[in-house]
C-alpha cells in the first residue's frame, strides 16, 4: 500500500512538472526535406537519334521521377522516438504532417530539441555536388610525358596535363562543362551545336507518279556531361555515375544517287568520344576520366578531367537523445547505389532502321542491371552481423527508408551498426583504370619480336618496348587505343573513333505504272571501342579482366552504281577489324599482351598485338 | 532465478560476440562468371539478316557472350571453407558465414578468420589461371615437317619449321593468333576484313513496273581462332576444342544478268580453309593441328596449322593439413568431364539459296558441334564409390558442384586414393587419332600399272615412290591433302578449297503488263574435305574410321544466255568424289578407300583417295 501510494506521488508530481514548463504549438516548414527532388537525363550526342525528342535541351522530357529525402511520417516518428517519447502519450502534445508542414504541441524544452534536429536534416540534406569537366586536346607526345593514367590524378599530373593544354603547340582547351546536382541526383551539363541537314529522303509513290520527301536532320556535335553523384556516409568521396559524350564534326558529304526523283543527300561524319561509366573520386581531387585519340585532330588525344566539390553547410551531428532507445538514420546511398554495367556498342558496319522502334539499340546497348547491394540485403546483413540476437525485440527495428537505414536501437548497437556500414562493401572504395593499345607491326617487325612476344607471360619490357617503338616507327605504328577508369567489377566503355553516315542499301516503292529506290542510310562506326570489365583477384597482385575490345578501321566509301533503273548507286564501304573476347587475369599496374591477330591493311598483311594495362586504386 | 538466467545467457552471448571479429572478404573472382564468346563467322553472309555471324559484330546488337557459368559458386566456397576452418563451429552463435554479390561476410575468432583467410589464399593460388593459345598458320615445301597431325612437335622439329619460314624456297608465315582466356572459357581472337557487296536483287513487281531491290551482302575473310581449353588437375595437359577459320580474298567478279530491271550484281571469290577438332595438347608445347593443301600454286607445299596452349599461374599450396577424421578436398574433373562434341564437316559442290535470307557461303557452313563422347558426373561418382572403400561412403559423402568439380568428406587415406584414381581417368581421356587423305589424281595407264600394289597392303617403298611420283607431278599429281586429329571417338573434319558466288537460275515474277527474272543466288564450292570419326581398336594396332571425306574439282564459270529477253545465267562443270564409307585399317599404314574417275581431255583420269590413321597417347 505504501509503495503503491508513493508510485501515485511521483507520477502526479512529474506531471505536475510539465504543467509548470511552457508549452505551446508550432508549424515547422519542411517542404526542402518532403519534395521530391527531380533527375534530369542528359541529351544524346547518337548520330541516329533522328526522331527529334532525344532529349534536346529545352523539351522537357528528359526529367525523371526521383524520391525525397524523407517523409513526413518519418519525420514525425523520429521525432517521437527521440525527444521525450513518454509525453507524447500525454493529449496535450501532439505532432502531425500535412503538406509540407509538420505541427507540434511540445513543451519549450522540447521544441528546442527538435528545432535542432530539422535543422541537422536540413543541413545534411541541403548539400550540394558541383562537378566540373574540363576536354583537353593534347599532342601524344605531351600526353605522353604527361604519364598520367586514368583514375585519381596527383596535384603534380593534373598540373602537368593543363601546362600543356596551355600551350598550343602541345594542346589547348576544348571545353569546360560544370554542373551542380543534390546527393543522388542525375543531372547534366551540355555544350552543343546542332545544324540541319537532308539525312535521307522518303519516297512517296502513287499510280503514275513518284516523289522524294526530304527528311531533315538535325545534327548535334559538342559535348554533354551527364553525372549523378552520390555521397559516401562521411561525404569525403563521392560515387559518380557518368555518361559523357564528345563529339566534334569532321565535315558533311554530299551524295547523289543518280536516280532522277531523288536528289543530293548529306552525309555527316564525327570524331567521338565516349564513356559511360561510374568512379569514386574523393572530394576536391581531380580525376583522369577517360582518353582517345581523334582521328580528324591528327590523332591528337582528348583527356577528360573531371572534379567534384562539395558546396554547403556541413551536416554536423545527430541531436543528442537521452532515450535509452535511439532512432537514427543511416545513408546508406553509396552501398545501395546500383554500379551499372554499360555494354559498348558494336563498331563496324551498322544497319540504320527507320521507324524499327528505339533507333538506339542496335547502336548503344542499354545499361545492364550490374552489381549492387540492395536494401533488403544491407538490412539482412545487419541483422545477421550486429547483435543478432536483439532484433527478436519488437522494439528494436530495422527498415529502408529511400537511400537510408533507419534503426530504432540502443546507442551501443546503433554505433556498431555505423561500423559494420563502414566496411560493409569493401569494393566501393577501389577504382580500376584501364588502358587498352593495338599496335601494329609489319612482317619484319614482327619477325625481329616473334620470340619476346610468345609464350605465357611475355615480359612487360618487351611490351613497353613495343609501344616506344609504336610512337617513332617505322614497321610499327600505334593503331588505336583509348583509356577510362571504373569501379571494381564493373562492366564499362571507352569509345574513341569517328562515326559517319553513308549509303548502304535501297528499299524500292512500287505503284502501277512507277518505282523508284528509297535509300537506307547505314552509320559506319570506326576506332577503338575499350570494353571491359576488370575486377580485383584479392591475392594484391593480379586482377581480373573480361576482355571485349573492339578495333577497326575504314577506308571512305566508294560509290558504287548498281546500274539497276531507278536505283542508281549505293556506297561500298570496306573495313579492317581486331576483335578478341576473353578473360584473363593480368598483373595490376604492368601491361599484358591479350591477343595477336593477323590481318592485312592495304593489301600488305599486318600483325596485330592488343595490349591491356589495369591499374587498381583507392578512392581517397 | 529465471531472470537471472536470462540476464546470465546475455551476458554470455553478449561476451561470446566481443570475442570474435567480423570481416569481409572479396571473392568476386573467384566466384566470376566465365562467359562464353564465340568467333566471328569467315565467309559471305547477308548483311545484318540473321547471317550466322552472330558474334555480336557488325552492328547486331550488344556484344555478348552466352553459357555463363560460374568458376566456383558461391555457396559452394562458402561450404568448402565451413568444413575445413574450424568445422563444427559454424552453427554456433555469434561465428557466422555468409555469402552475398561476390563477398564473404565471416564472424568468428581472430584464429579462425586467420584460417580463413589463408585458406582463401590456398584457392587462388589453384584458380587464378590464364589459358594463352598462340596458333602459327605456315605454308611449308614438302619434307620441312612430316608429322601426324595430333603430335608434339620435338625442340628440333621447332627450330627447323622457324628456319623454313625465313627460307623463301621452304616456307612463309601467312598467319599469327594469340588468345587468352580463363579455363573451361570459350574465347577467340579475330582479324577480319570485311566489305560490304552487291549480293542480290530481289524484284518487286506491279501491274505495270518491275524493280529490282538490292541485298547488300557482307564478305569477311580474316583469321579466327576460336577455342575452349580445359586443363588437366595438374594443369600438365590441355583439352582443346578448337574452331579455327581461314579466308582469303581473291577477285570480285562483276555479272551482268541482262534483262529490263535487273543491274549488275557482283560475285567475290574466296580462299577458305576451316578445321574443328578436339585434341589434348601438354601445356608449353606446340603440336600440329591440321595441314592442308588443294589445287595449290606450289606442288607439294601444304599449309599446317601449329598450336600451343600455355597456362599462366601461380605454383598451387597445398591445402592445409587436417587432424579431422573426415577432411574435404575438391578434385577438379572438368578435363574429364568436358564436352567433346562432334563436328560434321561442311558441304561441298554447287549449292543454290532456298530463301533470300539464308547466306551464300552456307557451303562452308557446316552444323556446330553435336553431342559426341562425355562422361556423365554420375559415371564419376559410382565409379568412385565402387572401387575405393565402398563400404565407407554411409559415412563419408561425395557430391559434384554446378562446375564439374568433386567436393569429397573421406579420410586422408581414401582422399589419396581418390586423386590417384582422377589422375588415371585423366590420362586415359588423353588418346587421340590422327588420320592423314591424300587425293591423288593419275592417267589411266598409270593407274593401270600401280594398281595392284596400292590394293591390300600397300608396302613402304611402293607409298614413298607413289608420293614422289606426285611431288614430280606429271603423270601422278596431287589433287589435295588433308590432314587432322582428333580426340578418340569423336568427329573432326579439316577442310580446304575456293568459294565462289555463281547465279545458275532465276525465279519469275509476273503481273498484268510486266514481268520479271528475280536472280537465285549460288555458290560453288570447290576443295577438299576430311570429314571423319575414329576409333583405335583394342591395343591401338587397328583403327575404325568412320569416313566422310569429300573432293570436288569444278571447272571456269562459263556465262549462258538464255533465250528471252537476253537474260544470262552461269554454268560449271563439276566433278565430286565423295566416300562414305566404314573401314578398319591397320594404324600408321596407308591405305586405299575409293576411286573415281573423270573425263580430262580426250581421256580419263582416276582420283584415288587414301587415308592413314594413327594412334597418340598424349603425355
Amino acid at each position: 500500500m505504501k509503495r503503491c501510494l508513493a508510485f501515485l506521488a511521483l507520477c502526479s508530481a512529474t506531471a505536475h512538472a510539465q504543467d509548470e514548463s511552457e508549452r505551446f504549438s508550432r508549424a515547422y516548414d519542411v517542404r526542402f526535406l518532403t519534395r521530391v527532388v527531380e533527375h534530369f537525363k542528359g541529351p544524346n550526342l547518337d548520330m541516329d537519334t533522328w526522331s527529334g525528342d532525344g532529349g534536346a535541351i529545352g523539351v522537357g522530357i528528359m526529367e525523371m521521377e526521383g524520391n525525397s529525402p524523407v517523409t513526413g511520417e518519418f519525420l514525425a516518428s523520429a521525432i517521437v522516438t527521440n525527444f521525450d517519447e513518454d509525453s507524447w502519450s500525454d493529449s496535450r502534445n501532439s505532432i502531425e504532417y500535412n503538406s509540407g508542414v509538420l505541427y507540434v504541441a511540445q513543451s519549450k524544452e522540447n521544441h528546442e530539441k527538435i528545432s535542432k534536429y530539422i535543422d541537422m536534416l536540413r543541413r545534411r540534406f541541403s548539400r550540394r555536388i558541383v562537378v566540373e569537366a574540363d576536354v583537353l586536346l593534347l599532342s601524344p607526345e605531351a600526353f605522353a610525358a604527361a604519364g598520367v593514367l586514368p583514375g585519381i590524378l596527383s596535384a603534380e599530373q593534373e598540373k602537368s596535363l593543363r601546362d600543356a593544354a596551355g600551350d598550343p603547340a602541345r594542346g589547348k582547351l576544348l571545353t569546360l562543362l560544370r554542373t551542380v546536382a543534390m546527393n543522388g541526383q542525375r543531372v547534366f551539363a551540355a555544350d552543343m551545336k546542332e545544324t540541319s541537314y537532308v539525312r535521307d529522303y522518303d519516297v512517296e509513290i502513287a499510280q503514275d507518279a513518284v516523289i522524294a520527301d526530304p527528311v531533315a536532320g538535325d545534327l548535334r556535335h559538342g559535348a554533354v556531361l551527364d553525372v549523378k553523384p552520390v555521397l559516401a556516409n562521411d561525404a569525403t568521396t563521392v560515387l559518380m555515375e557518368t555518361r559523357f559524350t564528345l563529339a566534334r564534326p569532321r565535315g558533311m558529304a554530299t551524295f547523289d544517287m543518280g536516280v532522277p526523283a531523288l536528289g543530293a543527300i548529306q552525309l555527316p561524319s564525327r570524331d567521338v568520344l565516349r564513356t559511360k561509366t561510374t568512379l569514386a573520386c574523393p572530394m576536391g581531387r581531380t580525376a583522369l576520366l577517360c582518353s582517345g585519340p581523334l582521328a580528324g585532330e591528327k590523332n591528337w588525344v582528348a583527356a577528360v578531367l573531371v572534379k567534384p566539390t562539395l558546396t554547403g553547410q556541413t551536416a554536423g551531428d545527430e541531436t543528442t537523445s537521452t532515450e535509452k532507445r535511439q532512432l537514427r538514420m543511416f545513408d546508406v546511398s553509396s552501398l545501395t547505389a546500383e554500379v551499372r554495367d554499360f555494354p559498348g556498342p558494336s563498331i563496324g558496319m551498322t544497319r540504320w532502321e527507320e521507324g524499327a522502334g528505339d533507333p538506339t539499340t542496335s547502336f548503344v546497348p542499354p545499361s545492364d542491371e550490374g552489381e549492387g547491394m540492395s536494401p533488403e540485403q544491407l538490412i539482412d546483413a545487419i541483422r545477421n552481423n550486429v547483435a543478432r540476437s536483439s532484433w527478436s525485440n519488437s522494439r528494436n527495428r530495422l527498415w529502408q527508408m529511400g537511400d537510408q537505414v533507419v534503426a530504432v536501437q540502443t546507442p551501443a548497437v546503433l554505433d556498431e551498426i555505423a561500423k559494420f556500414l563502414a566496411i560493409a562493401a569493401p569494393a566501393r572504395s577501389r577504382l580500376i583504370g584501364v588502358e587498352l593499345a593495338v599496335v601494329g607491326m609489319d612482317d619484319a617487325a614482327w619477325a625481329a619480336r616473334r620470340a619476346s612476344l610468345s609464350g605465357v607471360s611475355p615480359a612487360e619490357d618487351a611490351l613497353k618496348d613495343l609501344l616506344q617503338a609504336a610512337v617513332k616507327g617505322p614497321g610499327v605504328r600505334l593503331v588505336s587505343g583509348a583509356s577510362g577508369v571504373c569501379m571494381n567489377d564493373q562492366r564499362f566503355h571507352v569509345w574513341a573513333g569517328s562515326d559517319r553516315a553513308y549509303v548502304q542499301d535501297m528499299d524500292v516503292e512500287i505503284a502501277q505504272g512507277s518505282c523508284c529506290g528509297d535509300p537506307v542510310i547505314g552509320l559506319q562506326m570506326t576506332g577503338c571501342c575499350m570494353d571491359v570489365r576488370p575486377s580485383l583477384a584479392g591475392d594484391g597482385k593480379r586482377l581480373h579482366v573480361e576482355l571485349r575490345p573492339t578495333c577497326n578501321s575504314a577506308a571512305e566509301p566508294e560509290a558504287f552504281d548498281t546500274k539497276a533503273a531507278n536505283i542508281g548507286k549505293v556506297q561500298k564501304v570496306r573495313e579492317s577489324l581486331v576483335k578478341l573476347q576473353s578473360q584473363m587475369f593480368v598483373p595490376d599496374g604492368a601491361w599484358a599482351l591479350a591477343g595477336i591477330t593477323t590481318g592485312s591493311t592495304g593489301g600488305k598483311s599486318e600483325i596485330f598485338a592488343t595490349l591491356v594495362r589495369v591499374r587498381s586504386m583507392e578512392a581517397k | 532465478m529465471r531472470t537471472i538466467a536470462i540476464v546470465l545467457a546475455a551476458a554470455l552471448a553478449a561476451a561470446a560476440e566481443e570475442s570474435t571479429v567480423l570481416h569481409i572478404y572479396d571473392v568476386t573472382t573467384l566466384t566470376v562468371k566465365i562467359v562464353n564468346f564465340k568467333g566471328p563467322a569467315v565467309g559471305f553472309t547477308a548483311s545484318g539478316l540473321g547471317d550466322g555471324s552472330d558474334f555480336g559484330g557488325i552492328g547486331i546488337g550488344v556484344t555478348g557472350g552466352e553459357e555463363e557459368g560460374t568458376a566456383i559458386p558461391g555457396e559452394d566456397l562458402k561450404l568448402l571453407i565451413s568444413q575445413s576452418v574450424a568445422p563444427g563451429t559454424w552453427d554456433t552463435p555469434p561465428n557466422s558465414i555468409e555469402y552475398q554479390d561476390g563477398s564473404l561476410i565471416v564472424r568468428h575468432t581472430p584464429e579462425a578468420q586467420a584460417g580463413v583467410k589463408a585458406f582463401l589464399a590456398v584457392i587462388r593460388s589453384h584458380m587464378l589461371r590464364t589459358v594463352v593459345v598462340e596458333t602459327e598458320v605456315l605454308d611449308l615445301a614438302p619434307g620441312v615437317l612430316d608429322i601426324p597431325a595430333g603430335a608434339v612437335l620435338t625442340e628440333e622439329q621447332v627450330k627447323a619449321v622457324d628456319a623454313a619460314v625465313l627460307d623463301p624456297a621452304k616456307g612463309r608465315r601467312v598467319a599469327s593468333l594469340r588468345a587468352c582466356g580463363l579455363n573451361t572459357q570459350r574465347f577467340h581472337a579475330a582479324a577480319l576484313n570485311q566489305e560490304s557487296y552487291l549480293r542480290d536483287s530481289d524484284i518487286e513487281i506491279a501491274e505495270r513496273q518491275a524493280i529490282a531491290d538490292p541485298v547488300i551482302g557482307t564478305r569477311s575473310t580474316g583469321y579466327v581462332l576460336d577455342v575452349r581449353p580445359t586443363l588437366s588437375p595438374d594443369a600438365s595437359l590441355v583439352f582443346l576444342t578448337v574452331r579455327f577459320d581461314a579466308g582469303e580474298p581473291l577477285a570480285t567478279r562483276t555479272f551482268e544478268p541482262g534483262g529490263k530491271a535487273l543491274g549488275i550484281l557482283e560475285q567475290p571469290d574466296e580462299n577458305v580453309s576451316r578445321t574443328r577438332a578436339n585434341l589434348v595438347v601438354p601445356a608449353g608445347r606446340m603440336a600440329l593441328l591440321s595441314s592442308s593443301s588443294f589445287n595449290g600454286a606450289q606442288p607439294g607445299w601444304t599449309q599446317v596449322v601449329l598450336l600451343r596452349p600455355g597456362v599462366q599461374a601461380d605454383t598451387p599450396l597445398p591445402f592445409p593439413d587436417s587432424k579431422e577424421r573426415l577432411q574435404v578436398r575438391l578434385f577438379d574433373t572438368r578435363f574429364i568431364l568436358c564436352d567433346a562434341g562432334d563436328f560434321p564437316g561442311p558441304r561441298l559442290g554447287a549449292l543454290i539459296e532456298t530463301d533470300d535470307s539464308g547466306a551464300t557461303g552456307a557451303t562452308f557452313e557446316s552444323p556446330d558441334a553435336e553431342q559426341g563422347v562425355t562422361v556423365s558426373s554420375d559415371q564419376i561418382e559410382n565409379m568412385i564409390k565402387r572401387s575405393i572403400a565402398p563400404g565407407s561412403w554411409n559415412d563419408a559423402s561425395l557430391a559434384l558442384s554446378g562446375n564439374r568439380e568433386l567436393f569429397v568428406f573421406q579420410s586422408p587415406e581414401n582422399l589419396k586414393l581418390v586423386e590417384e584414381f582422377v589422375k588415371r581417368l585423366t590420362s586415359e581421356r588423353a588418346r587421340l587419332v590422327s588420320v592423314d587423305s591424300w587425293v591423288l589424281a593419275m592417267d589411266e595407264a598409270t593407274w593401270r600399272d600401280r594398281r595392284a600394289a596400292l590394293s591390300g597392303e600397300i608396302a613402304d617403298a611402293t607409298w614413298t615412290d607413289l608420293l614422289a611420283a606426285a611431288a614430280r607431278g606429271g603423270a601422278v599429281r596431287t589433287v589435295g591433302t588433308a590432314r587432322a586429329a582428333g580426340l578418340n571417338g569423336t568427329r573432326f573434319h579439316t577442310a580446304r578449297g575456293t568459294v565462289r558466288a555463281a547465279l545458275f537460275d532465276y525465279d519469275v515474277e509476273i503481273a498484268q503488263s510486266a514481268s520479271a527474272y528475280d536472280p537465285v543466288m549460288s555458290v560453288v564450292a570447290e576443295g577438299i574435305s576430311l570429314d571423319v570419326t575414329p576409333s583405335s581398336v583394342g591395343d591401338g594396332g587397328q583403327v575404325h574410321l568412320d569416313l566422310r571425306p569429300t573432293t570436288v574439282l569444278a571447272g571456269e564459270l562459263r556465262t549462258v544466255s538464255l533465250q528471252d529477253k537476253g537474260v544470262q545465267v552461269q554454268a560449271v562443270e563439276l566433278a565430286d568424289f565423295g566416300v562414305r564409307t566404314q573401314v578398319l585399317v591397320d594404324a600408321g599404314r596407308p591405305t586405299l578407300v575409293g576411286v573415281a574417275t573423270r573425263p580430262k581431255g580426250a581421256g580419263t583420269e582416276v582420283l584415288v583417295l587414301f587415308v592413314k590413321a594413327t594412334v597418340i597417347d598424349v603425355r
